[in-house]
């Protein structure tokens, strides 16, 4: 079997949901010697690319993307201790959670396990974040890319509290800004100086992959 | 008309003098929050009457209210029987929180509830023998029912629906597993699926058959509630909807339609547009909110292509324009609404929701001062 075949089927894996053949072939893949990151790019993310497609096209559906997340996460278990240590070979680090008040975090998880999947190192601080958590964790990791979510026309406000706290600490600089969750839109967005507000979370990782040139 | 009248017209694809108005419930209420304005700007010295363990915290609306905003309904609703543990403040996020009596945990945000943990979280299919389900029989559900309902059957001629309790069966399903647990059960446990969904099943066919037993003779509509939806399209794929819920909601619907002569109203929030056509082979006769902002969701789609089967409830935006658009936008929308939708009957005009709190009082009074001087001729044209 060539490095390719598998990298293939390692993406079949992800859009058939089959997670115990995915962490086979991983492993399979890693003994062979193909570099672990080239296992995430190369066939992980490969897969997701095809699932993103199909939900865009409205062939797949929510259920589908949670459960190719649900499969990446499982198969880059058998990976990550293979990884180098630290951010390395990554596509860029991003510091994600659910803004101050807000509990919804199903769509920031599908986005968090899509975003590993597609090679980025994912800081994830959960829901119910304050600001100072935030600009604790951005002034920490010195992240590419800082993500929040809301649902909630009540608790949106807190994002824009956020970026005002990035800015007195005078981080807003070195990270780019992505919003998203049902309530925002590129108005607000632009209101509260972020970068850009995302539809869903396969937009979401397109628009990192994006501002990370590609 | 009196509004029974125009109601039974509007559900049977008969145009009444004008589309009826709805505003209460479950799904097409208000919140505490806006109503408290709304009373202040009628100068109305009315309380806020509120469940404090209502997770949508909505108001019951004062009947002087309803009747000064020209709403057709009463809502009646089967009795909430308290969880075990009472109320009390969550040790890990500090909220008060209460359980329910499906052992789902909610905590309190400044305006709502949210769900803070699952009982079936980790549960195996023999642990569902074990749990203490519900009981549908419990006497406490049908506290004075039969005497409101009657009342308003008898002394007024107002139409009456009857709201659903709980969620749905996939919500139940999944607030009380988790919602990324129970979407990966769907796929990778259909056993335990079908067997959590089963169960929920059987007792949602006796609440149905408690309450109707002692309210189905007066209803003009009975609400089945069930997010199948979200904003962009289905929460679910088109394939597990068939295989897990459509059976399932038909045998509710079948009970539903053997027990009463309502016309059996379904909610789900987002958009259902896939599902539309499933929903009308296994009866539904009232489809609920009809969100305008959601995909393939436009109340002129939605009545070209389903008009001739569906009666639609809602239909105007709570999202964007309610809250935030000018009294005059919403007039005009709430005239477009009644003219694309109610052509030939089959249209009860509300919120395409519950009014969010941060509404202002005026902007309310614009959907029902529109609403209820709209003239036939305003539908037809």
């Amino acid at each position: 079997m060539t490095g390719l075949d598998i990298l293939d089927q390692i993406s079949e894996a992800v859009v058939d949901f089959d997670a115990a053949r995915a962490e086979r072939l991983c492993g399979e893949a890693i003994a062979q010697g193909v570099p672990p990151y080239e296992v995430i790019t190369g066939g992980l993310a490969k897969g997701m690319d095809v699932v993103s497609r199909r939900y865009e096209a409205g062939e797949y559906f929510l259920s589908e993307l949670i459960m190719a997340g649900e499969t990446m996460k499982e198969a880059l278990r058998v990976i990550e201790p293979h990884l180098p240590k630290g951010a390395g070979e990554t596509r860029g680090t991003i510091v994600v959670g659910t803004v101050q008040g807000d509990l919804h975090d199903i769509g920031k998880n599908i986005f968090a396990n899509l975003a590993r999947g597609a090679g980025f190192r994912v800081i994830d601080l959960g829901f119910d974040v304050s600001p100072k958590v935030f600009a604790d964790e951005v002034e920490w990791s010195r992240p590419d890319l800082f993500g929040m979510s809301a649902l909630l026309t009540t608790t949106m406000t807190n994002m824009g509290d956020t970026v005002a706290e990035l800015e007195r600490r005078g981080l807003r600089g070195g990270v780019k800004i992505i919003i998203g969750g049902a309530s925002v839109d590129q108005a607000f967005a632009k209101k509260i100086r972020a970068d850009r507000a995302v539809r869903d979370a396969v937009e979401g990782v397109a628009v990192c992959k994006q501002l990370m040139g590609g | 008309m009196n509004p029974r009248e125009r109601v039974t017209a509007a559900l049977s694809h008969e145009e009444p003098d004008r589309p009826p108005i709805d505003l209460g419930g479950t799904v097409s209420g208000i919140h505490n929050e806006a109503y408290t304005s709304l009373v202040r700007h009628l100068g109305l010295g009315l309380p806020t009457l509120i469940d404090p363990r209502d997770v949508q915290q909505l108001a019951r609306p004062d009947d002087s209210v309803l009747e000064r905003l020209g709403v057709d309904f009463r809502h009646t609703a089967l009795r909430t029987v308290p969880g075990p543990g009472g109320v009390g403040v969550d040790p890990t996020s500090g909220r008060m929180s209460f359980v329910d009596e499906w052992g789902v945990k909610w905590g309190r945000n400044p305006h709502y509830y949210d769900m803070i943990d699952h009982p079936l979280m980790n549960a195996k299919v023999d642990d569902l023998d074990n749990f203490p389900w519900p009981d549908p029989c419990d006497p406490r559900r049908l506290d004075r029912l039969r005497e409101e309902v009657r009342r308003v059957h008898n002394e007024t001629e107002l139409a009456l629906q009857a709201d659903a309790f709980y969620g749905g069966i996939y919500e139940c399903a999944w607030w009380m597993r988790g919602f990324e647990t129970f979407t990966v059960d769907m796929y990778r446990r259909p056993e335990f699926t079908e067997a959590l969904l089963d169960r929920i099943l059987d007792l949602y066919l006796g609440f149905y058959d408690t309450y109707l037993d002692e309210v189905g003779p007066y209803l003009q509509v009975v609400d089945y509630n069930d997010d199948i939806g979200m904003q962009t399209g289905p929460l679910i794929s088109p394939v597990m909807f068939r295989r897990y819920l459509k059976p399932r909601y038909k045998r509710i619907f079948d009970l539903i339609h053997s027990k009463t002569r309502a016309k059996l109203f379904l909610h789900s929030c987002g958009s259902c547009y896939p599902f539309i056509p499933d929903l009308i082979e296994i009866g539904l006769d009232v489809l609920n909110p009809v969100q305008p902002l959601a995909a393939n969701m436009e109340i002129g789609g939605l009545k070209r292509e389903f008009g001739d089967r569906l009666t639609f409830h809602g239909g105007i935006d709570i999202q964007r324009l309610v809250p935030y658009g000018t009294p005059a936008e919403i007039e005009s929308e709430v005239r477009r609404v009644a003219k694309v939708g109610g052509a030939g009957g089959g249209l009860i005009l509300a919120g395409a929701h519950n009014i969010q709190g941060d509404t202002p009082p005026q902007n309310v009074l614009a959907i029902y001062e529109t609403a209820k001087h709209l003239k036939r001729r305003d539908a037809a044209l």
